[in-house]
């Protein structure tokens, strides 16, 4: 029998452990993840749309266009630029590269404001800020 | 550490072949890495292509 009073391994945020960088990008990277494995069944029912046309596009396009579309478009946007940034880091640690701590928070910054950075960049062109 | 360990219970073939009990682990990794690195490349392509149809006719963007 399992003795329910064994010591655990606590969990990575709280009060354990001081806030740093690497947990939350690790977390934020399977969040993402998930927002993008959502967003490719959006994209495919846009593409479906566009390939019915007619109605049917006319629909999608006001829907996307929509406050609330903009907004699932920007989540969307924001977490495929990190997904993608942060996952240009993992195979470098694939790689065997950056795994001195000091190398971990640098790249983990960069990806952070690159991150930040190209999703402004994405929706300045978008919207024709420009 | 634990590699090291775990060395010395294999078999040079095994170790060659590079397989674990899931038989397909090696490959999986890689395909993991190519298609990381094909999707790599292909998502900067479908963020310029969602920029460059934003705010167009949907007509035009069927084309």
């Amino acid at each position: 029998m399992a003795n329910p009073n064994r010591p655990l391994s606590p969990f990575m945020l709280g009060q354990a452990y001081r806030f740093q960088i690497t947990s939350l990008m690790s977390i934020l990277h399977r969040i993402s993840g998930v927002v993008l494995s959502v967003g490719a069944f959006v994209l495919a029912w846009w593409l479906m749309a566009m390939a019915a046309g007619g109605e049917a596009a006319v629909r999608a396009h006001s829907l996307l266009g929509s406050a609330f579309g903009k907004l699932a478009l920007f989540v969307f946007s924001l977490a495929l630029v990190y997904h993608l940034l942060n996952g240009i880091r993992h195979l470098f640690w694939d790689a065997g590269f950056g795994f001195e701590i000091a190398e971990l928070y640098r790249s983990g910054y960069a990806v952070a404001i690159l991150t930040v950075v190209l999703t402004a960049a994405i929706w300045i062109f978008a919207l024709g800020v420009l | 550490m634990g590699v090291r360990n775990l060395d010395r219970f294999r078999t040079p073939l095994k170790n060659v072949r590079g397989l674990g009990s899931a038989k397909s682990g090696t490959g999986h990794f890689w395909w993991q890495r190519v298609s990381a690195a094909a999707l790599a490349l292909l998502a900067p392509w479908l963020i310029g292509l969602m920029v460059a149809l934003s705010g167009q006719d949907p007509e035009l963007v069927r084309i």
